[in-house]
This record gives structure tokens, C-alpha cells and sequence, in this order.
């Protein structure tokens, strides 16, 4: 399969959708102030549906990961968000800032089938540096930023996926340019 | 040889793996459920994990001969352990037990804040003299009271639209075809790749031997286009081995996810009554639904 055709397949451009997961206005009302390395400082207070973002009101929307973890986008960018540590990891699908305390990526040499939408499968290999989709590999670069959740962007011309891995519940959420694209799992292990 | 790199989940409770993180919120939130039963349930979530119901008499609506008016009792609220996942957008499911019933008891609500509708089910055990371990399961409709006071007059109510199709769940560590056959009935098959391994992993059946349909009771809710809750009881397992279970799901058939809970009895003859989601995929059982069912008269 070429390139773009399996990121139009994954953000769902093209006929197959990628499993939707219930937004969360779980956000709402909550204020941040993130000092991410290398970024200026981020002002976020959320609203139901917008977010006020460094002084300006966008629209955005969020999914919840985990207990008090979100991935939301807007206004281009997307972040994953620990409300109760404060810390998060934010991409404007170029590139990673983050104030997680990093650990070594547990994906690395790790290969999978990951389910991102009812119809649609896809092998994937997680290098160091890069990741393969269905036999196509892209630079990729990876925040573990727990011992079980991870994050990994996809530098491609398409805007940069977003995947990120729950690795306890082996669930996935997807995002590409400011969007959260919605969820999925990865196909459990056969038991030995 | 480079040795292949394995990584496991965690380890949950039965069909919990996939279930989403748990929605917080309605905390803070206070609904009067004016229910056809003729009683008011005051769901009051005081936090992220505890809630207390308040249930008391509706006063007669019709001055009919035989009814006497009376005084409606005072009740208190009882408070109870809650878990609550996202159906949708604006529909919650909250699921509890009620730790102060006289029988091991499930109670959920399907909170439909888009058209202000609710759907109660309640489960439990003991019902039944000879399966003390059948579950019971009842189904209540009703609305929410909007802020201004009024009422939404239609119901979610039961539906014939998931009747003839078939989804495969995934819950992780297990899979499984729920084949709707009926509106009363659902049936039970493998994806081909689960049956291959049930065939590697068992010895063939003796020749001659035809696998039976496996069918069990099954309740469908329309609870808004797209959105279904259904509840499959186990009586066929329980007249089998003993226990039955109610197995809950709201299910949406446009983004073919469902979140729910199983109620009754676990594998070690304990109690069960645990929150739950997975992902499906439409699934071809026209074999299955061709088949005479083996259990049930029709």
C-alpha cells in the first residue's frame, strides 16, 4: 500500500473510519499552565466546546486516556494532558515539547496488528526512530512518558499522525493536524 | 535468531480490558427521574464515585373509584459505589451495586441528556426457587426532568431494528459473534480465526456430531438512532452449570463500540457485577440465522 493511502486510510479520509471515541468535556472550567522545554509558556483554560489558548478563544475537542489523562486538539496542535501532574506533551505535527519526565521507549523492536477502525488492520513495527505501517516505514519520534503510555508522531507530508498507546490496556488513540481522529486497540497476544 | 519482543497488558477482571477510563462527568450533578413505574428516582453524583438515589411515590394522577388518597411516605437517600462510561457524546451509562439489597443487586441508568430520557434496569438474584443463580432482570423507562420542569413525552422502548444482524466483539482477551436473531433472542458464534484455534486447541468431535445453535433470552432498547442498549441473560448456561449472568451493553452500530456491565456470578461461584467495553465489526451470519433454532420453540 503507498504512503499517503495508509494515512488516508487511518485518519479516515478515505472510506474507512477509524473507531470513534466519546468526546470528554471532562476539561471543562479547568485551567493549565504548562512550561514545556524549548516552548513558550501555554495558558490553557477550557471551556465546553473552545479553549482559551494563550489569550485566544479556539474550538477544540478531547477524548480521556486515562484516569486523568486527555488528548485534545486545537488550533492545529495537539496535546496529551495529565490534569492532576500538570505536565503534557504538545505537537504541531512537526514536532514534540514535553515536561514529561521521559523513560526509554518500551516499543522499540516491538511489532504488532493494531485494529484503527472496524475495518481496518494494519501491521505495525516500532523502531527507535521510526515507525512501519503496513510495510511503509516514516521517521517517527517517541515520548514514553509512563511506564505504560506512550506517545509516538509520525513526521509524514500529511500533516503528522499522532498515535498514542495505552500499553496496559493495549487501547490506541489517533490525531493528525489538530484533530483527534478517534481510537482503537492493539490485537492482544495469543496465549502461550 | 533475534528473539520476537512480546508485550503484555495488564491483567483485568473478565471483559474489563477494553472498557474506557471512567467518566467523572456528572459529578456534582442532580437528576429527577420520573419513571413509569410510578416512582421518582433523585440520583444526586455527590462525587466521582459515590452517589446517593432517593426513591419515593409519584402521587395519583387519576381520580379513579378504588384509589385512596394518600400521604406518600418519606423516604431517605441511600448511598452507593458508582461507575459511569460514555455511551456517546450525551449519553451516560452508570452502573452500581446496591450493597444494601437483600440479594446481590445491579442497578443502571441509561442517561440520554440529549432528548432527556432515561432507561432503568435492575438485576439480581434469587428470583428463582430453582436456579437461585438465574439472574432477573427489569427494565423502567422514563425522562428527566428538564430545568424548566417539563417532561419528554416519548420513551426509549423496545426495538425489532437489531433483528437479522451480527457484530463481532472484541474484548481482548476474548472474542465472540452476538448473532440478533429475533427481538427476543440472540445467538452465539466464532470469527473463522477463533474457530480454527478452538479446532487446534480441542480434539475433533466424535463423526456424525452437529455443533448446536447456541441461543439465549435477549431484551433490545432503542435508546436513540444508532444507539441501542441490549441485555443478554444466560439461562441456557444456567440450566447447564448453575449461574446465569445479565450481560448489559449500550451499543453504538455507527462507531461499533459498546460499554456495559456483566452481573451475576463469577467463575469461583462469587459475585460479579463489573463495568466493560469493546469494539466490533459487522459480521456475515446468514449460516447461522439460516439454522433451526435448537433450544427455544418458535
Amino acid at each position: 500500500m503507498e504512503k499517503e493511502k495508509i494515512i488516508l486510510k487511518i485518519t479516515g479520509q478515505e472510506e474507512i473510519r477509524p473507531y470513534h471515541i466519546p468526546g470528554s468535556y471532562e476539561l471543562e472550567g479547568q485551567s493549565f499552565y504548562l512550561e514545556l522545554p524549548d516552548h513558550d509558556p501555554l495558558s490553557l483554560h477550557f471551556g465546553r466546546d473552545q479553549v482559551e489558548y494563550n489569550g485566544v478563544k479556539v474550538p477544540y475537542t478531547a477524548v480521556k486516556c486515562e484516569d486523568s489523562t486527555f488528548f485534545a486538539g486545537f488550533d492545529g496542535k495537539l496535546l496529551l494532558l495529565d490534569a492532576a501532574l500538570s505536565r503534557a506533551v504538545l505537537t504541531d505535527g512537526s514536532k514534540l515539547w514535553t515536561n514529561f519526565d521521559q523513560k526509554e521507549p518500551v516499543t522499540a523492536g516491538w511489532e504488532t496488528p493494531i485494529r484503527f477502525g472496524a475495518y481496518l488492520t494494519l501491521d505495525v513495527a516500532f523502531g527507535e526512530k521510526e515507525i512501519t505501517i503496513a510495510g511503509e516505514t516514516w521517521p517517527a519520534d517517541y515520548i514514553q512518558y509512563s511506564d505504560t503510555q506512550c506517545l509516538a508522531l509520525i513526521a509524514s507530508e500529511e500533516g503528522g499522525l499522532v498515535l498514542v498507546l495505552n500499553l496496559d490496556r493495549f487501547l490506541i488513540y489517533t490525531g493528525i493536524g489538530g484533530k483527534i481522529l478517534g481510537g482503537g486497540f492493539i490485537k492482544f497476544p495469543e496465549e502461550e | 535468531m533475534e528473539e520476537k519482543k512480546i508485550l503484555r497488558p495488564g491483567n483485568y477482571e473478565g471483559l474489563t480490558t477494553f472498557r474506557p477510563p471512567l467518566c467523572y462527568e456528572l459529578t456534582g450533578r442532580s437528576f429527577e427521574l420520573v419513571m413509569d413505574d410510578g416512582y421518582f428516582h433523585e440520583l444526586n453524583f455527590t462525587d466521582r464515585k459515590t452517589l446517593t438515589l432517593k426513591i419515593t411515590e409519584q402521587p395519583v394522577e387519576f381520580d379513579v373509584p378504588g384509589n385512596t388518597p394518600h400521604e406518600i411516605p418519606e423516604t431517605i437517600p441511600h448511598t452507593y459505589s458508582y461507575e459511569c462510561l460514555k455511551a456517546d457524546e450525551t449519553t451516560y451509562f452508570v452502573n452500581f451495586e446496591e450493597d444494601d439489597a437483600p440479594t446481590h443487586t445491579a442497578r443502571s441508568y441509561v442517561l440520554d441528556l440529549e432528548n432527556m430520557l432515561v432507561t432503568a434496569v435492575r438485576s439480581f438474584l434469587g428470583a428463582n426457587p430453582r436456579l437461585p443463580r438465574m439472574t432477573t432482570t427489569r427494565f423502567i423507562f422514563g425522562a428527566i426532568r428538564r430545568d424548566d420542569g417539563t417532561l419528554n413525552d416519548v420513551r426509549h422502548g423496545y426495538t425489532t431494528d437489531l433483528a437479522g444482524k451480527a457484530i463481532h466483539w472484541n474484548y481482548a482477551r476474548f472474542d465472540i459473534v452476538h448473532v440478533y436473531s429475533s427481538e427476543r433472542y440472540f445467538r452465539v458464534t466464532f470469527s473463522k480465526e477463533r474457530i480454527e484455534k478452538m479446532r487446534r486447541d480441542f480434539p475433533a468431535p466424535p463423526e456424525g456430531f452437529v455443533m448446536p445453535v447456541y441461543e439465549d433470552d435477549n431484551t433490545m432498547v432503542k435508546i436513540k438512532d444508532h444507539l441501542y442498549l441490549v441485555n443478554l441473560s444466560e439461562f441456557l448456561l444456567c440450566r447447564r452449570n448453575g449461574h446465569g449472568n445479565s450481560l448489559l451493553f449500550v451499543m453504538d452500530l455507527n462507531t461499533l463500540h459498546d460499554v456495559g456491565r456483566s452481573f451475576g456470578t463469577n467463575g469461583d461461584w462469587g459475585d460479579e457485577n463489573y463495568t466493560l467495553g469493546a469494539f466490533g465489526e459487522l459480521f456475515d451470519a446468514s449460516d447461522i440465522l439460516a439454522k433451526d433454532s435448537t433450544y427455544y420453540i418458535r
